[in-house]
């Protein structure tokens, strides 16, 4: 009862993991057998936030066959806020928040091309192939039509 | 069908065929041609030619809203401050279409930012390729691209002014100033996208 107590008092409180250079080892990989949708975004940016909804609906309709993860990118001590507005999508999709040393490295091991503006949105096949990037906010329909052939067949 | 109609046919069919528009982004080395944007100070057309000193000009992609961009609105201050000395001058760009001139003058001047601030509605920006803030173009005196990429901070980007640092532009600019050539031409910068 103690236990269970200081264990959810530990949930309430722990923000988010953080993630670093080895992001897709640590996101995309565990995920093997279904799409995974990764979200690059940060609490204080306006278009991340405008998308967010659209992502967990496709997340949310689609959770046998995708993953929706999303990766916070306001300062590390910001954990708490980044986690405080994710839980308003009242959803379980896995959620962390940014920890690596080098940037170029971190964004290299996503899409070499992505130049590091958010939002972000990249996807990766079953095979943990990554098969979309988009820089700048997606839309519902958007990323249903990349992931409806990935999800059939 | 004769060789004249066949002729004409043909000229119809390229004629008429779908041609995207040209995606133009402006590359390292590469000589940026001459534009002119509206200074959100005067309300006055300027031209490149015209706001670039005699080193060259450092063009900056910023936000009024972006706290990666406006972390470093008292590095790109300080860095306009210290390179007129040495002929570059740094001057900011808005393509945000989000932030009109109002908004982009009033945060230039509450911010402290002073340097020229020129409002682009989109077209610059598509033009050199710019897609986040703060995203930095450093041309030489021939209007050549020698640096493209982050002010600073690209390992551990902050939204932070107080970590804030010119550790990748600094180079170039020295460089620059000196008519030497830039060693690291080229990093990745950390911002917000650009909404045209």
């Amino acid at each position: 009862m103690i236990a269970s107590a200081v264990l959810f008092a530990t949930v309430l409180s722990s923000a988010l993991p953080a993630v670093g250079e080895d992001v897709v080892q640590k996101i995309v990989e565990p995920h093997r057998g279904r799409v995974v949708i990764v979200n690059m975004w940060a609490t204080w940016c306006g278009p991340c936030r405008e998308e967010l909804p659209d992502l967990v609906r496709l997340y949310e309709e689609n959770k046998e066959a995708v993953v929706l993860v999303t990766v916070s990118l306001d300062e590390p001590e910001d954990a708490g806020k980044a986690a405080e507005y994710l839980k308003q999508h009242k959803s379980d999709f896995p959620a962390y928040i940014r920890g690596f040393k080098d940037f170029e490295a971190f964004s290299n091991a996503l899409d070499p091309k992505w130049m590091g503006a958010i939002p972000a949105t990249f996807v990766f096949d079953k095979s943990g192939k990554r098969i979309f990037s988009r820089e700048g906010k997606v839309t519902y329909d958007q990323l249903k039509k990349v992931i409806k052939p990935l999800t059939t067949g | 069908m004769t060789r004249n109609t066949r002729g004409l046919l043909f000229v119809f069919a390229v004629c008429c065929m779908f041609v995207p528009p040209q995606a133009f982004a402006v590359t390292v080395g590469e000589k940026v041609p001459d534009f002119s944007l509206v200074d959100v100070r005067t309300g006055k057309e300027v031209a490149l030619n015209q706001v670039s000193g005699p080193s060259g000009v450092a063009l900056i992609f910023v936000a009024t809203e972006c706290p990666y961009s406006n972390a470093f609105n008292q590095v790109m201050a300080g860095l306009a401050k210290e390179y007129r000395a040495h002929g570059i001058t740094v001057v900011g760009i808005n393509s945000n279409k989000s932030e009109p001139l109002d908004d982009v003058k009033q945060h230039a001047d509450s911010k402290g930012l002073d340097f020229i601030v020129l409002k682009d509605e989109g077209r610059i920006a598509e033009q050199f390729g710019a897609t986040r803030t703060p995203e930095v173009f450093l041309l030489d005196k021939e209007m050549v691209v020698r640096y493209h990429g982050a002010i600073g901070n690209s390992k551990m980007p902050t939204t932070k002014a107080e970590q804030a640092k010119a550790d990748d532009l600094r180079p170039a600019l020295d460089a620059v100033a000196k008519g030497a050539s830039v060693q690291v031409a080229e990093t990745k910068a950390f911002g917000c996208t650009i909404k045209r």
